[in-house]
């Protein structure tokens, strides 16, 4: 009877020797562009978007048009460790912004990171 | 006599389990979304509005002379990895580790005017090796080299590129920022 209850004591002490592991990290700019007002094509200009969103993470030129190209990466980590499992979980997230303009300086078109399909 | 006999193995199996304590680690990693478009079934994209609108904005773009290319790239890495321990010798603690690369890849090519001039759309499984290691403490890493997956993504380097002497740059400052020289511009996977 003895042994028995110590058996579940060891059990009981083993489950619950668990670690939980929790990691976030953030690069690139300022992701102001989920909150921004919206853009209008062929209307609104560069200087507006600059105002709205800060300087881009990159800028490129297409022939006679301009790419201003914004890049937020986010990743987080999460794991459990139990005594004879372990499983982590690391997610890198890309949410990008790409707004193209004619050689006027006017909004061509503009897009976002599709965010609400994920894997 | 078989009661005993029971008992006898179980204390056996017990001993035996707790010399060589198993261990297994699921590792999973992620890199960016699955746009998973509609339009590959219902209609065929013929310019580059249609592709922004339906993918969203790209992970590289490429810009050649008279083109222009949008690419769409995830990756997801499964990395099983299982242990065995002989407690109080540390000498022979044992780790096995592999790891596969699911890529998911769209590729979009347009022309000056914005017309799709070709589009592709590729998925394939990528073996990125196996590994095993000898330590004194069973943690959750990774057993494969996945460091070409860290790397820093040149859109979060640009601001640094400003920073470079004009003189010692591999290239000219007008070259980056025109985007003259051809490379995919984003993701480096």
């Amino acid at each position: 009877m003895k042994q028995k209850r110590n058996l579940v004591l060891i059990s009981f002490i083993l489950i619950l020797l668990v670690g939980c592991v929790n990691y976030s990290r953030e690069s690139g700019v300022e992701n102001r562009w989920r909150e921004s007002p919206n853009f209008t094509n062929g209307k609104t200009t560069t200087k507006q978007v600059l105002a709205a969103l800060g300087p881009p993470s990159q800028v490129l030129a297409l022939g006679n048009k301009t790419i201003y190209y914004y890049l937020k990466e986010e990743v987080t980590r999460e794991g459990l460790i139990l005594l004879v499992y372990n499983s982590t979980k690391e997610i890198t997230l890309f949410d990008r912004a790409i707004f193209i303009f004619t050689e006027q300086g006017l909004l061509e078109d503009y897009s976002y990171t599709k965010l609400n399909e994920p894997k | 006599m078989n009661q005993s006999k029971v008992k006898m193995h179980s204390k056996l199996l017990f001993i035996i389990l707790l010399v060589l304590l198993p261990s297994c680690s699921i590792v999973k990693r992620q890199y960016g979304h699955n746009p998973s478009p509609k339009h590959q079934q219902e209609y065929p994209l013929t310019n580059y509005h249609q592709v922004l609108d339906q993918m969203g904005a790209p992970d590289s773009i490429a810009i050649l002379n008279d083109a222009f290319i949008f690419t769409y790239h995830s990756v997801v890495i499964n990395e099983p990895q299982f242990g065995i321990n002989i407690p109080f010798f540390d000498l022979i603690k044992f780790n096995l580790g592999n790891a596969t690369a699911k890529h998911s890849y769209y590729f979009y090519a347009f022309n000056l005017s914005g017309n799709c001039i070709n589009l592709s759309q590729y998925k394939w499984k990528n073996e990125l090796g196996n590994g095993s290691s000898i330590g004194l403490i069973f943690i959750v890493e990774e057993t494969v080299d996945l460091t070409n997956f860290k790397a820093e993504h040149e859109a979060n380097l640009w601001g640094k590129s400003l920073l470079i002497d004009k003189g010692l740059a591999e290239f000219s400052l007008e070259e980056i920022i025109l985007g003259n020289r051809i490379g995919l511009i984003g993701q480096s996977f």
